[in-house]
C-alpha cells in the first residue's frame, strides 16, 4: 500500500495499491474493522489482478472524515497541524459536497416524477438532464479533485509544523 | 471486487511536481541518496490466497512496547529492524516515527499495521496462513545504503525461512 504513488513508481516495485487516505491511515480509520478488513483484502486480491511489474492500482475510496487532525499528533511535543484555515477548508468541502448531493437528489426526483406524467414536458425534462450533468461534473471536482488536494495540504502542514519545531530531522 | 480500481499513471504534471519535491528533499537532507531499483523482480502467485502464507512488513516504525524504539533523533535515520511475533496482542504495539501523523494508529494499530484484520481473514478461510513473524523498520533513511545492503537481505532470508508466499507492506 502506498500513499505516495509518485515515490513508489519512481523507486520501482512489483505491484502496489495507491491509497487516497492520509499517511498513517492507509488501512482505514481507527475502530473501523469492516473498512480496514476490506482495504486489506482488496490489496491482497490485487496480487492476482496485477500482471506486470511496477503496476499501481488506485483505490477508489475517498477520505471523508473532517477535521482529520483535531487532536494532538506525534508522540513528541508537536501539537499537530493547527493552521486556522486548514480545518474550515475541510469542513467547507464537506458541506459543499453535502449540498450538491441534496441538489442532485432533488433534480433526480423531479426528473423521475416528470417522466411519469401522462404528457411529459420534453423541454423541461431535457433542461433537468442538462442540469444533472453539470451538477455531476461539479460534484466530481469537489468530491475528487478538491478532496485529494486537501489531503495533500493537511499532510504538508503536519510536516511544516514538525520542521518549524526542528522535529523533522 | 477490484473492478472499480483504475490504473495509476504518472502524468507529466505530476512528474514535474515530483521532481520539485525531490529537489527540495535533497536540499533538506544532506547526504540523501536517491536509490532506485534497477531491476524489478516480479513473481506471479502460484497458489490462491486461501492456500497462501501471508506476512506483514511495515516501514511505519511499529514495534513491541517492550522493544527498543527506533532512533528518531538521528539525522541519518535508523536502518535497523524489529521483529513482531504473529500472536502479539495488538495493544502491546507502539509506533516510533516522526514523519507522519499516527494519532489514529496510536489508538488502533490496524490503521497502519492490520494484524487483527489479517487474523480475521485467516479465521474466515480467505487467507491460508499467517507467517509467524512480521518485521518493521522506520522509513526515514536518507541514505538507504545500509538498509539495502544489510537489513533488506536479512529480512528477505527470514521471510523465506518462514515460507512466506505473499508479503503485504504498508509505509510510514
Amino acid at each position: 500500500m502506498s500513499v505516495q504513488p509518485h515515490i513508489t513508481a519512481s523507486v520501482g516495485v512489483p505491484r502496489a495499491i495507491s491509497i487516497k487516505f492520509p499517511a498513517g491511515n492507509q488501512v482505514g480509520e481507527s475502530g473501523k474493522p469492516i473498512q480496514q478488513k476490506r482495504m486489506l483484502l482488496e490489496a491482497l486480491e490485487s496480487i492476482y489482478t496485477i500482471k506486470s511489474p511496477n503496476t499501481i492500482l488506485e483505490s477508489p475510496y475517498k477520505w471523508r472524515r473532517f477535521p482529520i487532525n483535531e487532536e494532538a499528533v506525534y508522540t513528541g511535543s508537536s501539537s499537530g497541524p493547527q493552521h486556522l484555515n486548514a480545518i474550515p477548508i475541510g469542513l467547507s468541502i464537506d458541506e459543499l459536497s453535502d449540498k450538491i448531493s441534496s441538489y442532485q437528489a432533488w433534480l433526480n426526483d423531479k426528473l423521475a416524477s416528470e417522466s411519469t406524467v401522462a404528457t411529459p414536458n420534453e423541454g423541461y425534462i431535457s433542461g433537468l438532464k442538462m442540469q444533472i450533468e453539470r451538477v455531476d461534473d461539479l460534484m466530481a471536482i469537489v468530491d475528487d479533485t478538491a478532496l485529494d488536494q486537501y489531503r495533500e495540504i493537511i499532510n504538508s502542514i503536519a510536516t511544516l509544523e514538525l520542521r518549524g519545531q526542528g522535529k523533522f530531522v | 471486487m477490484l473492478n472499480n480500481y483504475n490504473k495509476w499513471t504518472f502524468t507529466t504534471e505530476e512528474q514535474a511536481k515530483f521532481n520539485t519535491w525531490l529537489e527540495r528533499i535533497n536540499n533538506i537532507h544532506t547526504g540523501n541518496i536517491d536509490l532506485r531499483n534497477s531491476e524489478i523482480h516480479f513473481t506471479t502467485p502460484s497458489k490462491p490466497l486461501s492456500d497462501s502464507t501471508v506476512a506483514l512488513f511495515t516501514t511505519a516504525g511499529v514495534h513491541l512496547d517492550s522493544d527498543e524504539p527506533f532512533d528518531i533523533e538521528s539525522h541519518h535515520g535508523d536502518w535497523t529492524f524489529r521483529t513482531i511475533p504473529v500472536d502479539v496482542d495488538s495493544s502491546n504495539l507502539a509506533i516510533t516515527h516522526t514523519h507522519y501523523n499516527h494519532v489514529e494508529a496510536d489508538k488502533d494499530i490496524n490503521c497502519i499495521f492490520p494484524i487483527d484484520r489479517l487474523r480475521e481473514l485467516q479465521e474466515e478461510g480467505l487467507v491460508g496462513r499467517i507467517s509467524p513473524h512480521a518485521y518493521s523498520i522506520m522509513g526515514f533513511n536518507p541514505d538507504p545504503t545500509n538498509l539495502v545492503n544489510e537489513t533488506i537481505p536479512a529480512l528477505a532470508s527470514r521471510y523465506k525461512l518462514d515460507g512466506v508466499d505473499i508479503l503485504f507492506m504498508t509505509c510510514g
